[in-house]
């Protein structure tokens, strides 16, 4: 992905040239998101289509990636609000018990956390610990997932997560109570260790 | 006082928005007696921070899956636009 210029030049006026220059790209920004191909595909069509409708609206100011790359996020929380409308969470049981797991029967964590040693700004850079904490994700229930990916990687407000997914700030809580704790376990085993 | 899975709960409330007065020292009282608490809140709170550098930085996580939309994708998607060009 590395060889996409970073180029501030007018979107090129032949849209089909994005497929080959910036599809795959934005396939794996959606797939990382959304975890299913067919969706991830549907969300890249919407946003090439939306791009070309709006060209006018592309500023030069940012990259032509960036510019699709918002536009696809906008993509992808429609998804969401699909999806979760669709098919509501009703029971969070699941991740109520999963959050009970890390304790032991005196309530203390099972595994006593260590100090995480890192420099910021190198692990920022290092794509192993981005796949790392990638894979990490995946073992979370997908609506707490969800939730964690809209607030944390997305950067949402907790009020909007809530009304994408279509869930009470109480469940919210929960969702994000559970992954916080498995990603921190998860990312400790395989990366602070 | 509050017990560990307590306290975790409001180490990740605390990182949606402040505590009450009254969590916010139950909170704090635990963190000073209990090292692995201590721990995770710290560790909780870097992570945070991480993510949200990473929010804004060129290259945003989650994008590692190396996959590859199918030829096919492609020749719908380059069709679609064509269409819409005219
Ligand atoms: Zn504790």
């Amino acid at each position: 992905m590395s060889q996409l210029s970073q180029n501030t030049e007018k979107p090129s006026l032949n849209p089909e040239q994005w497929v080959d220059k910036y599809g795959d790209y934005l396939y794996n920004f959606a797939l990382g998101r959304l975890r299913n191909s067919t969706n991830a595909e549907n969300a890249v069509q919407e946003t090439l289509l939306a791009a070309f409708q709006s060209i006018n609206s592309f500023s030069g100011k940012s990259t032509e990636r960036t510019w699709l790359i918002g536009i696809l996020k906008h993509k992808i929380i429609d998804h969401f609000r699909k999806n979760y409308r669709e098919k509501p969470v009703t029971d969070i049981t699941g991740d109520e018990q999963a959050i009970d797991q890390f304790f032991d029967r005196t309530t203390h964590l099972k595994n006593s956390p260590k100090s995480w040693e890192f420099n910021p700004s190198q692990l920022l850079e290092n794509k192993e610990f981005w796949g790392t904490f990638q894979n990490c994700l995946t073992k979370l229930s997908s609506n707490a997932r969800d939730a964690f990916v809209l607030r944390e990687v997305e950067k949402l407000d907790g009020k909007e997560v809530c009304k994408t997914l279509n869930i009470s700030s109480s469940n919210f809580w929960v969702l994000l109570h559970r992954a916080r704790l498995q990603l921190r376990e998860c990312l400790e085993e395989n990366w602070f260790k | 006082m509050i017990n560990c899975k307590e306290a975790s709960r409001l180490i990740s409330e605390q990182l949606e928005h402040p505590l009450s007065t009254h969590k916010r020292i139950l909170l704090k009282m635990h963190l000073f007696l209990c090292k692995a608490c201590a721990q995770v809140a710290k560790q909780l709170s870097s992570l945070n921070e991480l993510l949200s550098k990473k929010a804004k930085s060129e290259e945003p996580p989650l994008t590692s899956c190396n996959s590859h939309l199918s030829d096919e994708a492609k020749q719908r998607m380059k069709d679609q636009l064509k269409k819409n060009k005219t």
